[in-house]
């Protein structure tokens, strides 16, 4: 009702776009298997974007403004803005759509700030671990002056785990419908954490193996890379290829998956979402599109709105046929990285990087862990890196974690020739 | 928010608090706008600590805070008794932001990008040029359930910009977020924009024109004001966070390489002391009273060479035995404050730049880095030269092409043997806590001098 009134009082606008996010959340952080905090927070985030001929304003806001103030708040900015080279463009879509998930276990840890199944899963943990259990509602609404009002209802739960076993410690994580999942990724976590022995390795040339993890981290910074406006701005190694130029392993495919994730059904310009893609048996398939974008491209919106800015909503990989073990034999010397952080790139324009493993980094002879190789780095390039994947496990884990926001499915993935150092 | 207070009072330590933090945002985009975007947050939040149980809640609305009494196996023990302190603190507009049109804003930095493509000194393509600018206000309202009361007002502007060069096969991209503080605008009169890129894309030009690859081996290293910025925030200022010590943060941002260490305990040179100190008027992370209601002064982290003192709040002091020391941040109405930096730097010394580099036979100048990154005990770090140079018997020679600095942290301090007499701060913004907490900070430091350290060549 309230969208519909602002809706009403923007008249005289080429497109408005009225977005309303709601999000009831319980977040749990513990600490060496101790609960340190319990945070309830209720959000509410409203967008209000409006476009005229080459001008356009967008304000986001939290907290509860009047109607009237906020009408004429987005009036009296609009007439502040200048001609733009890009305006977001509205899709002609007047439909309806509802989608209303539920889910009752994730309903009461939420209503009831239930943390008890936590505690006691905690209270079970070989050795002591720390990390977050994040559970939540979101309510998404959006309409648009095309006639377009859409509704749709999430609940999901995700979390990870850190264990620490002296200097040793593994980590795992989750993206779920339930908090069954909290208990396995506990229970990898301890796992990982309980191989131990040390083994020093020297800069250079290895074979490794990926944790889903790992992937996780590196889709972040590929869903940038994806997007059509790190192409147009020279921010993505992508820019120096072209559709349909193989520019990884016949065996690596790279898809968005807002559907099947049952992350968006509609995108912030009324678009419905769609998987697609990106990377297609090692081809370049397609980027992340919203219509403003695509028009310059002289491609078609993927779906993936994010006015002027295309996002992405979640990743998967396409899975193989190999066990983890199988992997870890594929070649007379593997790296093994369970978990990493602090990637950071020279370059955006080649793709060259480096990341800093933590957690179970383990150096693997015959197929066989020879100990644990600390926190070296990766220090390679993305597509290299893309080039060289030689071996993809059979099974699939969906994860998410503070380093890795954007939910991925993804399996162990082996990457030949990575280049490898290490400060000490 | 007094009438507020009274509905949580069944806790005993609480902590409530209003937050607006809004922004305006304007990117040029190859030169051409693209577009305005305003955003604020503005919300309550309520923390209560009865004893054992840490609660928070926070909503857009007064209404919409949930405090629950729960009970579970706490890690949280206790809180330091320290002394709240009552009052309000500002950053002044000497020219207000909002008196400065949108078209002028615009046309400063669409007439910067007509400058960079235009620059005929270029022997490389321009192959993108993007601004940002953002300027921001936060206003924070605290009140505790002794009654004392703590205002906050804190404007500020920054800007970042990314230009991507290209050299037959060689490219860069100069990102940088440098520039920003708290004020009005007359911050950006005083960047010297149109100097400051020429000079600074001219400089990369010619490193990807004639930049050599560098000699992997050990050399005496000169590192600039902004290496000093970046490694102290990174290498001093987190694992000096009290909460990463005792493992707060333990699954997110990491550890430190402090546990097991005691105070008086030399890690590094006698020429190196790092401060933190949100007293700095005009910084990006002034305050003078923290989240918590303590009084902010600056902390001596490392004093020639020795642990000092650590970056406390009130949780993580009554772990230590310790006072807070105010150091206590939450950056939006629904995070919880945490042991946050605020201004970071080493103390400057008494050399000059050309005495820092007289003796150095064969070593390399580090002017301003690409990558870096840093390993969760904040032990192992690696940084990427942009614009570096030889430096060879005493001079500055040719420029290199992206040498890599890879070493410890321990190594890395304990070789420095001489720093400048100079002091430069960087605009940053800080990552910590889960949910995140990007929060604006300085760091910067003079330049330095660092002996036989290991440089290695790129490997792609």
């Amino acid at each position: 009702m309230e969208l519909e009134k602002i809706l009403d009082g923007l008249k005289g606008f080429d497109s408005v776009i009225i977005k309303k996010v709601k999000t009831k959340r319980l977040i749990v952080k513990f600490v060496l298997s101790e609960i340190a905090e319990v945070q309830r927070l209720n959000e509410v985030e409203y967008s209000v974007s409006v476009v005229k001929g080459k001008r356009f304003y967008s304000y986001t806001f939290s907290g509860e403004e009047e109607l009237d103030k906020i009408i004429t708040g987005v009036k009296e900015g609009f007439n502040y803005t200048v001609e733009s080279d890009i305006v977001p463009q509205l899709t002609e879509n007047d439909g309806e759509v509802k989608v209303k998930e539920d889910n009752a276990e994730l309903r009461s840890v939420i209503e009831g700030q239930d943390v008890s199944f936590i505690d006691s899963v905690l209270a079970k943990s070989e050795f002591p671990s720390s990390g977050i259990v994040n559970v939540y509602e979101t309510t998404t609404e959006l309409m648009t002056n095309k006639g377009f009002k859409g509704t749709e209802t999430r609940i999901r739960a995700d979390g990870y785990a850190r264990s620490f076993n002296g200097e040793y410690s593994g980590q795992w994580a989750f993206f779920s419908d339930s908090l069954k999942e909290f208990n396995e990724t506990l229970k990898k976590a301890n796992e990982f954490a309980s191989i131990t022995g040390k083994v020093r390795i020297d800069d250079g040339k290895y074979n490794v193996v990926l944790s889903p993890l790992v992937v996780a981290n590196f889709m972040v910074f590929f869903a940038d890379f994806a997007s059509a406006f790190s192409v147009m701005t020279a921010s993505s190694f992508l820019a120096k290829y072209k559709k349909c130029e193989k520019v990884a392993s016949e065996l690596l495919t790279i898809s968005d998956v807002p559907r099947k994730g049952r992350i968006a059904e509609f995108d912030d310009e009324a678009t419905y979402t769609r998987d697609k893609e990106i990377i297609k048996d090692g081809v370049f398939n397609s980027l992340l599109f919203n219509n403003e974008l695509a028009q310059i491209f002289g491609e078609k919106s993927t779906g993936n709105a994010g006015l002027i800015y295309p996002i992405a909503y979640s990743f998967e990989i396409n899975s193989g046929e190999q066990s983890l073990d199988s992997l870890l034999a594929s070649s007379k010397e593997v790296i093994f990285l369970n978990n990493n952080w602090y990637t950071r790139f020279q370059n955006y324009y080649e793709g060259t990087f480096s990341t800093v493993g933590r957690d179970a980094i383990v150096y693997y002879k015959e197929g066989k862990p020879q100990g644990v190789a600390g926190r070296i780095r990766i220090s390679d390039s993305f597509p290299n890196l893309m080039k060289n994947v030689k071996g993809l496990g059979k099974d699939k884990y969906s994860v998410r974690w503070w380093d890795a926001p954007i939910p991925t499915i993804s399996p162990y993935v082996y990457v030949d020739g990575v280049n490898i150092t290490k400060a000490w | 928010m007094e009438y507020l207070l009274r509905n949580f009072s069944t806790f005993k330590e609480i902590e409530l608090r209003y937050q607006s933090n809004s922004y305006l945002n304007i990117a040029i985009v190859n030169g051409k706008p693209t577009g305005l975007y305003k955003w604020s947050k503005t919300g309550y939040s309520v923390r209560a600590f009865d004893g054992s149980s840490l609660l928070f809640s926070s909503s857009p609305t007064p209404e919409g805070l949930e405090l629950k009494g729960l009970r579970f196996r706490s890690w949280e023990k206790g809180i330091s008794s320290d002394k709240r302190v009552g009052g309000e603190y500002s950053v002044k507009e000497k020219i207000k932001l909002d008196n400065i049109s949108t078209e002028e804003k615009v046309k400063l930095l669409v007439d910067l990008s007509k400058l960079i493509y235009s620059d005929k000194n270029l022997k490389s393509k321009v192959v993108s040029v993007n601004f940002y600018y953002t300027e921001s206000k936060e206003e924070k309202e605290i009140i505790f359930e002794d009654g004392v009361k703590v205002k906050g007002y804190v404007p500020r502007v920054s800007l970042y910009f990314s230009i991507t060069l290209k050299n037959g096969e060689r490219s860069a991209t100069i990102a940088n977020g440098d520039l920003g503080g708290s004020g009005g605008f007359e911050i950006v009169k005083n960047w010297n924009l149109e100097e400051f890129l020429l000079s600074t894309l001219e400089s990369v030009d010619r490193v990807l024109e004639k930049g050599k690859a560098v000699t992997p081996s050990r050399k005496d290293v000169i590192l600039s004001n902004q290496l000093a910025g970046i490694i102290v925030h990174e290498s001093v200022g987190h694992p000096f966070e009290a909460d990463r010590i005792l493992g707060r943060e333990g699954a997110q941002a990491g550890l430190s390489y402090l546990v097991g260490k005691n105070f008086g305990e030399k890690i590094a040179s006698d020429k190196v002391t790092v401060i933190d100190d949100p007293t700095i008027y005009g910084s990006s992370g002034y305050y003078l009273i923290d989240d918590e209601g303590i009084e902010a002064r600056p902390k001596y982290l490392i004093k020639e060479g020795v642990i000092n003192e650590l970056l406390q709040d009130r949780f993580s002091a009554y772990k230590f035995g310790v006072n807070s020391n105010g150091s206590a941040r939450a950056s939006a109405y629904d995070r919880e404050p945490l042991v946050r930096m605020s201004n970071t730097f080493f103390k400057p010394g008494d050399f000059t730049f050309e005495e820092l580099i007289e003796d150095v036979k064969d070593g390399v100048y580090f002017k301003s880095y690409m990558e870096w990154n840093i390993d969760d005990l904040r032990v192992g770090e690696r940084y990427v030269g942009l614009e570096a140079y030889e430096i060879k018997n005493g001079g500055i020679g040719e420029p290199l092409l992206f040498p890599v600095l890879e070493t410890t942290t321990f190594e890395l301090l304990s070789s420095i043997d001489a720093v400048d007499n100079t002091l430069s701060f960087y605009r940053g913004t800080c990552g910590k806590g889960d949910p995140d907490q990007p929060i604006p900070v300085w760091f910067g430091g003079p330049n330095m001098r660092a002996r036989n350290i290991t440089v290695k060549v790129r490997g792609e």
